[in-house]
């Protein structure tokens, strides 16, 4: 009877132990998510570098202002979602109208907008707001990635979980002027 | 970290200040009564202006009755000399012949993108001001 109490006993903190680690285990994965949004040239499948190259990002809505993330050599800017207030690098609000940050941290949310200063390669092209691509999901991302439409060349890329791939091109001239 | 170490340069007048003048100068414009609640999100921007840098744009969310997207110059003076504060209520892409930003919010009837611009791009000065102050680095990118 002892013994058999003993093994219920057992059984059931092996339990608690397994339920535990599964509760913690998704928590944690998502304490440390990064995001990477990729700047690809379209019509040459180059990225985007430069002193003024970056991506303003919102996420969700705790912030009115842009998070500009300057992008790396690899035309790739990166912003970590956290479920820890601690980790967060960023204020709620500055007053500013962007708040320009290269290794941003921020509290994670179940979705995110990018706005850049470029054309978007894709349907529409010319006439297409960058505000359009408002509302991604971030778990999609993180689960399957996105690679924008190219309709500036023949430059391809396959989604990575993580990644967004954003196919853009310069302004011309007069696409300059209008702003 | 400092927060004067990750916040946008100032370019000039305090960006708060900006806002507050966007929405003045649209309130008066067009009667609207917008507030800083109306602002669903702000970003900078001008062609070439590194990040953090540029015009401010405040993208507002609420009624656009009685709103036309163009360009209004703040003072009556600007008209004549093309230079001065000139507030851009943005068609956005496509609209406005064609001529308006593809940065912005499609202006509808409960959104609309508004940012000052330094020139008033009909006036041929204007259109070098706008030009030279706004869209290169030696005006600065000025935030409204």
């Amino acid at each position: 009877m002892l013994m058999r109490h003993r093994q219920v006993s057992f059984c059931s903190g092996v339990l608690s132990c397994l339920i535990t680690v599964l509760l913690v285990l998704p928590a944690m994965s998502l304490s440390a998510q990064t995001l990477e949004i990729k700047l690809v040239d379209g019509r040459n499948g180059r990225p985007i570098v430069g002193a003024s190259a970056y991506v303003n990002v919102w996420v969700g809505e705790e912030r009115k202002e842009a998070i500009a993330i300057p992008t790396d050599d690899n035309g790739v800017a990166r912003l970590q979602l956290t479920l820890n207030p601690n980790e967060v690098n960023i204020p709620i609000s500055t007053g500013h109208g962007t708040i320009v940050e290269k290794h941003p941290v921020v509290k994670y949310d179940e979705s995110f907008r990018i706005n850049a200063p470029y054309v978007l390669c894709g349907s529409g092209e010319g006439s297409h707001s960058w505000l359009d691509l408002k509302n991604f999901s971030t778990k999609e991302v993180l689960d399957q990635g996105y690679v924008s439409a190219n309709t500036c060349g023949k430059a391809t890329v396959s989604p990575q979980p993580g990644q967004v791939v954003l196919f853009v091109r310069p302004l011309t001239f007069w696409e300059k002027m209008k702003q | 970290m400092e927060l004067s170490a990750i916040v946008a340069p100032n370019n000039g007048e305090p960006p708060p200040a900006c806002q507050a003048k966007i929405l003045n100068a649209t309130n008066n414009q067009f009667g609207t009564n917008y507030a800083d609640a109306n602002v669903s999100s702000t970003f900078n921007y001008s062609t070439g202006a590194p990040a953090g840098q540029g015009t401010l744009n405040l993208n507002i969310s609420g009624s656009t009755a009685g709103v036309s997207p163009g360009y209004y110059p703040v003072h009556w003076w600007t008209y004549a000399i093309g230079y001065g504060s000139t507030l851009h209520a943005v068609s956005g892409p496509g609209g406005n012949g064609g001529l308006d930003s593809q940065q912005t919010l499609q202006f509808g009837p409960n959104q609309a993108t508004f940012h000052i611009d330094s020139g008033f791009p009909y006036n041929p000065i204007g259109l070098f001001f706008h030009w030279l102050l706004n869209m290169t680095k030696a005006g600065g990118y000025p935030q409204c």
